[in-house]
């Protein structure tokens, strides 16, 4: 049997309140009782702050604590995330199990995170933008081809990657797929896709195309009903998808 | 959960965006004067000749058969325009909100009514309310969806919907643009909240959610369909709205039963504000243990053709904190018409008030008994906002 696709819940935390974004810019926030995650596969807990304060850090870990703890599902934490201390945070501390490294992501910080938790718990995120770049910032951090940086990540020791289309971001027209027959066939880990999710049938299209997780947080009411809808919705039309999700 | 220091809209409603305490609608509401109305006139007078394409009609009216759509209607028809009316029918049509349907059609117009099939709407009504305690999420589909495809099919490329929420009531403004032309992922984010092509599951089918599609953007600009506000060019104020209706054809508002339900313990005396808000007090006696109003309200005109209505507003008042009375006070506060004072004495009434008067419909609507009713609403109901004391939900940061 074929390992299940995965649904995933993301949540953008800015300035630890829950918030959509649009090309990665904070666009207006989540009503708490709006976001239910229950029924996702698993969650990704994202800080998007920018330049946060100490104050503002500890508020998220606070959240990311509390949704990786009571929310009962899988979560991985991310954002911000350059150093193995914050590693140790969130996997020790915030009992997630792996962390999401972005543009933090550099070749000793991936193969310690490999190194001292596995490779399943270390995702590198990538940013793509609509000429396949990725994009990044600061240094050390990943930019360059889709595919280069990909491998590079995965010999680092990346278990996972997650690959968010800029453009895309908060778009509801469906996920940046050009790229992704490609990618998926030149890495040997599952590649979960992010950014454009306006319905069930753009994660039909992404998992067709090759993705093993499908990660959607600005589509509307992400809560416990509409995430087992998706499941429903994608397991009648033949996706392999948890369709008994309860 | 704060409140806005201006009117009653508490910053749980969904987007709004608060400073220094205030409200964006009461923001743009205070900043109203230095609108250029006369300018903005002539720029409507000029987008009208620009689309006028159609024989018979020069835009479409979505309308709903209550005084907001209907105020619209008449307003253009007195700048000498015909207007189409297209009419997406409510799920549970209340008997006042269809005589006011049929005397606005009567009274000169003309109207295309489209009726979805009633069995997917109530396993659709059904299902969102479970799932999201909002029976009427594919009616905002549909009444969204049905004027832009008449449109389209018609090739009448102007429709006009009354009012932009997001800037009168509070919300999140895209940019000046978005307060004056309709944008569609606005509107599918926010006023749908869903993508119709996400409900065609157990045993509906995709043929089955049509009426709820919104047209493709290709076809959409392919006609040149352009959708505006109203209340960007002229102004907008529901209780004139009410008023001019009322002159226009004897708009009637809702009679609820008094004497059932929470707001018996809560009875206030009628003071003056809500006189001033009844439209027929004036007009004819009232029968002895009736009042114009609706449940959850203290006013009897808005929001008053669909039975599940008042069970829409009751799930706002349980998800978001803040009721129908809260909403009403709210518009009626920034528009001049009460004092915050009054307001605040109508939504500690009101707000909350169960809808009593149409639940047996409702649940033969929805398949459901009240128990089953009460259990999804408590699912819904958000621990930040409500705590129980003494068996009984309250607010943790009731207004004041």
């Amino acid at each position: 049997m074929a390992l299940k696709l995965r649904i995933v819940a993301a949540l953008l935390l800015n300035e630890g309140v829950l918030f959509r974004t649009r090309r990665f810019v904070p666009d207006y926030r989540y009503t708490a009782s709006f976001v239910g995650i229950g029924c996702a596969d698993e969650v990704v807990v994202l800080d998007i702050t920018r330049r946060p304060t100490v104050e503002q850090r500890e508020e998220f870990w606070r959240r990311a604590e509390v949704l990786a703890t009571e929310g009962m599902t899988p979560t991985l934490v991310g954002g911000g995330i350059s150093e193995m201390g914050e590693v140790d945070r969130a996997i020790r501390g915030s009992c997630a199990e792996g962390v999401v490294v972005g543009r933090g992501a550099t070749e000793r910080l991936v193969g310690e995170v490999a190194a001292r938790y596995g490779s399943q718990a270390c995702t590198v995120a990538l940013d793509v933008d609509g000429e396949g770049m990725v994009r990044g910032r600061g240094e050390g951090a990943v930019s360059g081809r889709l595919l280069e940086c990909a491998g590079q990540a995965v010999r680092w020791g990346a278990g996972q990657l997650l690959i968010t289309s800029i453009d895309r971001d908060g778009s509801l027209e469906g996920y940046e797929l050009a790229h992704l027959p490609a990618l998926v066939a030149s890495v040997p880990v599952p590649v979960m896709v992010a950014g454009g999710c306006g319905n069930w049938g753009h994660m039909q299209a992404a998992f067709a195309a090759g993705a093993s997780a499908c990660a959607t947080s600005n589509i509307f009411h992400i809560n416990e009903s509409g995430m087992r809808s998706a499941h429903r919705w994608l397991a009648e039309r033949g996706v392999n998808v948890r369709g008994d999700a309860a | 959960m704060k409140w806005c220091k201006s009117c009653l809209m508490p910053d749980t409603r969904p987007r709004v965006v608060f400073e220094d305490g205030v409200c964006n609608a009461c923001r743009y509401h205070a900043g109203k004067g230095s609108i250029d109305y006369e300018g903005r006139r002539r720029q409507f007078t000029e987008l009208v000749a620009r689309k006028r394409r159609h024989p018979a009609y020069d835009c479409i009216v979505p309308f709903s058969g209550g005084k907001d759509s209907a105020a619209v209607a008449y307003r253009l028809r007195a700048l000498g325009l015909r207007p189409l009316l297209v009419t997406y029918g409510q799920l549970l049509w209340t008997d006042v909100g269809r005589r006011n349907f049929d005397r606005v059609v009567a009274d000169g117009f003309d109207c295309i009514y489209s009726r979805a099939d009633q069995r997917v709407s109530r396993a659709l009504a059904r299902r969102f309310f479970i799932e999201r305690g909002h029976p009427k999420q594919h009616y905002d589909a549909g009444v969204n969806a049905v004027p832009v495809r008449v449109a389209v099919d018609m090739g009448i490329p102007l429709v006009v919907f009354a009012e932009h929420g997001e800037t009168e009531y509070g919300g999140r403004i895209a940019d000046e643009e978005a307060r004056r032309r309709r944008d569609l992922a606005e509107v599918l984010e926010h006023q749908v909240g869903d993508d119709p092509r996400n409900w065609a599951i157990d045993g509906i089918t995709e043929k089955e959610i049509f009426p709820y599609l919104y047209p493709e953007i290709d076809a959409i600009e392919r006609v040149g369909v352009e959708a505006v506000y109203f209340s960007y060019y002229f102004g907008w104020d529901i209780y004139e709205n009410a008023k001019l209706m009322r002159e226009k054809i004897g708009f009637q508002q809702a009679h609820n039963r008094i004497g059932r339900g929470r707001w018996l313990a809560n009875t206030v005396p009628v003071d003056d504000a809500v006189r001033l808000m009844d439209l027929e007090r004036e007009a004819r006696p009232y029968r002895k243990g009736w009042w114009g109003k609706s449940d959850g309200s203290f006013e009897g005109y808005d929001s008053i053709d669909d039975k599940i209505d008042d069970l829409d507003y009751w799930m706002m008042h349980v998800k978001f904190g803040f009721g129908r009375a809260a909403r009403q006070a709210s518009r009626l506060t920034q528009y001049g018409h009460l004092t915050r004072e009054q307001g605040l004495a109508l939504v500690r009434a009101y707000d909350g008030e169960f809808p009593e008067t149409y639940i047996n419909d409702v649940l033969d609507y929805l398949g459901m008994t009240r128990e089953e009713l009460l259990a999804v609403a408590d699912k819904h109901r958000n621990s930040e906002i409500w705590q129980k004391k003494d068996g009984v939900w309250c607010l943790r940061n009731p207004p004041e």
